[in-house]
């Protein structure tokens, strides 16, 4: 995809989100988390402010776009549920298990500083009749601790940025 | 607002008719065997046999089956097969247990190797003639509905069975409850609930043991079981004789059928009953 081509289909995706939604949408995260070399400088020159591709990181950070503002919540492959469990084949009982064990080492380092996880689902996948359970149980594990905080990306940066400057 | 193909309408689940099955049953339970042939030879490798493949599927005409039939009859389990027709011409005594059990039957293409993709209109027409007399001939049975996969589509199929008589299709998985399907002859043609997901196919092509496929037919009817209880829902258990019918893996379908018909409120059906095509029959 051309420079041109790609802001117009970035232009294009965002306006469909606001015209169906009446919200301009403020994150973005691409066709199978894929890019190109210029999709950051694309997204922040559109004011799209954070972005979930790279799945490198447990914290927000900072991006480094030609102009404007960009920051990365970064969705880890192992918390895909496409990813892992189709692709990756595993089980639905190892996918919970997983998850669950992913948000435990994340409250223990959390204690310390502050960690993020972003869990990415599909109706299509998470919704089946067989599956649900598992979206139930992964989440009141998670939702039985004491200091988990429940965000929007938008909320997560707003905060981010208070405390990093 | 009818998408791409145009075929059914959307309906968010959450805001439609509420369905009530017979005798107020949650879920209308039905088990579909897919009795599949595949050729040694097929058309389009007519010198090169892929004996282990071959192998493993004529395993579930030759053992599977009579493994799995017994544990459906054990159960009181009428299946609604999807049927390669050819196979009823290859293994009379599979024909004649079928019948014995009062079996219905799905069309599925000659053999499980020939898809119809490549078929016009006109032998698409002669296919579904030739599908409903054979069938007729054979089993005394009226061929009402059609599972897709491996025995293809064209464009035209919905259309051209509805023209022949046909009532249903199980092909698209996109719902758990049934839905009409747009025809170009505006006849009454429905949707019925299948299962690709929970389908023993996966023992096969995902390597998943018997023991996780009973567990996720559990989560599967205990999810539909719930929710049908404010309205009716389908659920399918999709099997294949090669697979469900393992010395290892029977005694798992046995458990799955002995807990889904346990509970009250399932009714025991096949998809060829009028009954649950009743949302836009009647």
């Amino acid at each position: 995809m051309s420079e041109d081509e790609e802001r117009q289909y970035v232009r294009a995706s965002i306006e469909a989100v606001e015209n169906a939604t009446g919200t301009r949408p403020i994150g973005w995260s691409g066709p199978d988390f894929q890019e190109t070399p210029n999709t950051p400088n694309l997204l922040a020159a559109e004011g799209i402010r954070y972005v979930c591709d790279w799945g490198n990181d447990e914290q927000p950070y900072k991006m480094t776009p030609k102009t404007g503002e960009l920051y990365s919540l970064g969705v880890n492959a192992y918390l895909d549920d496409n990813y892992i469990h189709l692709h990756g084949r595993r089980t639905i009982n190892e996918v919970n298990l997983l998850w669950r064990e992913w948000f435990d080492g994340l409250y223990a380092d959390g204690a310390t500083t502050g960690r993020l996880m972003v869990l990415h689902l599909h109706p299509w996948i998470m919704g089946q009749p067989w599956r649900i359970r598992h979206v139930d149980e992964v989440l009141g594990h998670i939702s039985a601790y004491e200091g988990v905080w429940k965000a929007t990306g938008g909320e997560i940066i707003d905060w981010f940025k208070t405390q990093s400057g | 607002m009818a998408l791409a193909p145009g075929r059914f309408d959307y309906a968010p689940i959450t805001e439609r008719p509420v369905i009530k099955w017979p005798g107020n049953a949650r879920v209308a339970f039905w088990v579909a065997p897919n009795m599949e042939f595949f050729e040694y030879l097929p058309e389009n490798r007519p010198t090169q046999p892929d004996i282990p493949h071959y192998a493993r599927m004529d395993y579930g005409n030759r053992v599977g089956f009579w493994r799995m039939l017994d544990v459906l009859n054990k159960n009181n389990v009428r299946a609604c097969c999807c049927l390669n027709l050819e196979l009823l011409d290859h293994f009379p005594e599979i024909k004649d247990a079928m019948v014995a059990s009062n079996w219905d039957y799905m069309a599925h293409g000659l053999y499980n190797s020939r898809p119809i993709y490549d078929y016009t209109e006109e032998q698409e027409q002669a296919y579904w003639q030739d599908f409903i007399t054979h069938l007729k001939e054979m089993t005394g049975k009226r061929l009402k509905g059609r599972l897709g996969g491996g025995a293809g589509y064209t464009i035209r199929t919905d259309d051209l069975m509805a023209e022949a008589g046909c009532l249903y299709h199980t092909s698209w998985i996109i719902d758990d409850q049934p839905w009409p399907i747009n025809v170009r002859g505006g006849q009454k043609f429905i949707y019925v609930p299948y299962t690709g997901q929970t389908n023993d196919a996966g023992m096969l092509s995902w390597n998943r043991d018997a023991d996780y496929f009973l567990q996720i037919i559990k989560d599967q009817f205990d999810t539909l079981y719930r929710e049908g209880a404010e309205s009716g829902r389908v659920m399918c258990l999709s099997l294949h004789p090669h697979n469900i019918g393992r010395p290892n893996a029977a005694k798992h379908l046995d458990q799955a059928l002995r807990y889904i018909l346990g509970h009250d409120g399932v009714w025991n059906t096949t998809a060829d009953d009028c009954r649950i095509l009743h949302r836009s029959l009647l």
